[in-house]
């Protein structure tokens, strides 16, 4: 018995082509290393699976109109090369470079990882602290949106925004400049091959001064998509840098850890206490890499 | 905050059940072209006993390790082996496999005896040949003793077994004699702790046994490095998750049972320690069990050392870390 009817198209209009046809019941394998678990344990049991790994046009990474751009098709294995990425985007560089094992980061992309929207996704913390925008096509045409409102989204299976006959063609995100450095602290149950309990993101950017002009605080696993920080981030904001000033914010990580944690008292007590000390990991790399800004 | 501590572990253990009968045995055949097959039942499951085998056969018969092929753990053709455990195989088997080639060299002995014009008790078989102690100009190659053993029509079999002096315990209070020999080792370890994630990062681990004398001192080593990775799971990441109404195992697979991956497995440095031989083959004793062993009392000391907590329970997980980490801090708050 045939379970579904597998395409390989080599174009993106003639992917649009088919999942248009298609929209009713499809699924689109990019790397595969989550959906094909999902298939083989039936969890997902399509008429149509569409292969899009063919479509090399979507794996390139360019830095262009002070905007980073990265093709949905491009695997964590590149990103984690690339040395302009881990050279001003170390939130990326760390996510992509730890992410899984070997294979899965030669054969994932990170278009599937925001798709997918794995609440372990370190590429989905990664992104979102970077405050990243998705491109999505049909045949219809483009539209773009911050990520944050797709991960928000509820599109055709509930996990994002992305419709049936939809495809994540890029990734895009404003390049971090000279005054700015992210950082990212995956705590897991062991240094590698394994899925994070805390992701931890962080941006920050400062002005000649030292005085902090934008923060953005994150941390994967602690809720359906990556919790931001708000409390922390105002208090922060505006206010000259330092490794006190940053301090200050962690009992307001710890609240609210527990506040939305609270129907979950096996782990929320680990992880109150532990989402300190991976922002004080954080906040001690950022202040190294702004080091000529802030001072020691 | 990262604290630094360091812990030692301490450890003798006995090798050869004596409580019960615990035999393994060995056929042998030394063929014309001085190849030999050995039949052992002893399962290689990747430690290496198969080649550490070839070497006793090889050193008791005096020829050279390439000329043993083993067969093993083939219940089809192979003798009873007992178990690979209890860190019995080299001990047990590799002294069943000296006693079955020392079987075989009955006519190669009375053979090379005969040619030479010497008594047996003076010959000695080394390196492919066969020489007299008294006089070492009286020799011969292998293969003139089995050309020799050719002419004569006759065949060089040989089937051993070993068993520890079996004493038994006493069934009242089980004491008595309960292993024929002991292994002994000192494990220590440096570890860091992170107090706010409770991640602990293996440093350094220096583990030290007395293995008599070691077979084969590469794999000696590997045993010990993979003794101290499992020792650290152990500790830190191994935990077995068991179903209270049904008893199955609910973690059965390796993404939900957590064993060190390579980036955990910290530097190992370790020692080899030679000492008396007792009545292992050649003095050799086991390994198997006492490299993981010491390691996990290390561990657990060192983390004690570094965050001031003794964890009575294994495996110590960050949480649990971070917990104590949290009740210390109240305790003294208190105080």
């Amino acid at each position: 018995m045939r379970e579904f009817d597998f395409y390989s198209p080599t174009s993106v209009p003639e992917a649009l082509e088919l999942l248009r046809k298609y929209k009713d019941s499809n699924a689109i394998v990019a790397g595969g290393t989550d959906i094909v678990i999902e298939l083989n344990e039936r969890k997902h049991t399509p008429k149509v699976v569409i292969d899009i790994k063919r479509l090399k046009e979507l794996e390139y990474i360019r830095f262009e109109d002070g905007l980073v751009k990265i093709g949905a098709l491009t695997s964590h294995a590149a990103i984690a090369a690339d040395p302009r990425i881990a050279e001003r985007t170390r939130v990326l560089h760390t996510a992509c470079a730890e992410v899984g094992s070997p294979q899965i980061r030669n054969l994932g992309t990170i278009g599937g990882n925001l798709s997918t929207a794995s609440v372990a996704g370190d590429g989905v913390a990664a992104m979102v602290t970077l405050d990243a925008s998705v491109v999505l096509r049909s045949k219809d045409g483009e539209r773009t949106m911050k990520l944050v409102d797709f991960l928000n989204g509820e599109g055709y299976d509930k996990r994002n925004a992305l419709q049936s006959d939809e495809l994540m063609t890029e990734v895009f995100f404003t390049e971090p400049d000279a005054h700015t450095a992210t950082a990212f602290y995956k705590l897991a149950k062991r240094k590698s091959l394994a899925i994070s309990v805390i992701g931890g993101g962080m941006r920050c950017s400062v002005d000649d001064a030292g005085v902090v002009t934008a923060i953005s605080l994150r941390g994967g696993c602690l809720g359906r998509y990556p919790l931001q920080f708000k409390a922390a981030e105002e208090h922060v904001l505006g206010k000259k840098l330092s490794l006190e000033l940053l301090r200050e914010t962690l009992p307001m990580m710890h609240d609210l850890v527990l506040d939305l944690n609270r129907n979950r008292p096996w782990s929320v007590f680990y992880k109150k206490e532990s989402v300190q000390g991976v922002f004080n990991k954080l906040f001690v790399d950022i202040l190294a890499q702004l080091n000529m800004e802030v001072g020691a | 905050m990262k604290k630094r501590g360091r812990g030692v572990g301490c450890m003798w253990y006995g090798v050869g059940n004596t409580g019960l009968p615990n035999p393994a045995a060995a056929f042998v055949e030394v063929l014309g072209d001085t190849s030999v097959n050995l039949m052992v039942g002893c399962a290689d499951i990747g430690q290496g006993s198969s080649t550490v085998m070839a070497q006793i056969a090889a050193e008791t018969l005096g020829l050279s390790y390439e000329n043993i092929h083993v067969t093993w753990a083939d219940t089809a053709v192979t003798p009873e082996g007992g178990a690979t455990s209890a860190s019995r195989q080299t001990f047990i088997s590799g002294n069943a496999v000296k006693n079955a080639c020392l079987d075989a060299m009955g006519e190669l002995k009375r053979t090379a005896a005969e040619k030479l014009e010497v008594p047996e008790e003076d010959l000695i078989f080394r390196d492919r040949m066969i020489y007299s102690a008294k006089d070492e100009s009286k020799k011969m190659t292998y293969p003139e003793l089995m050309g020799a053993m050719k002419y004569y029509g006759r065949l060089a079999v040989g089937a051993g077994y070993y068993n520890p002096k079996t004493t038994y315990l006493n069934p009242a209070d089980m004491s008595g004699v309960p292993y024929e020999v002991y292994s002994y080792a000192t494990t220590i370890c440096e570890v860091d702790v992170d107090t706010e994630t409770g991640e602990v990062d293996v440093l350094k681990v220096v583990s030290a046994h007395d293995v008599g004398t070691p077979i084969n001192e590469t794999m000696v080593e590997g045993q010990i490095e993979g003794g101290v990775a499992m020792g650290e799971g152990f500790v830190l990441f191994e935990n077995i998750e068991v179903d209270g109404k049904t008893g199955a195992i609910k973690n059965p697979i390796f993404s939900k049972y957590i064993i060190p991956s390579n980036m955990d497995v910290p530097e190992i440095y370790p020692v080899v320690v030679s000492s008396e031989g007792d009545a292992g083959p050649f003095g050799a004793k086991g390994v198997g069990e006492p490299a993981l062993i010491p390691m996990i009392p290390a561990v657990t000391a060192a983390v004690e050392d570094a965050i001031g907590c003794r964890f009575t329970h294994l495996p110590i997980f960050p949480k649990d870390i971070v917990a104590a980490v949290k009740a210390k801090e109240a305790e003294e708050a208190a105080k």
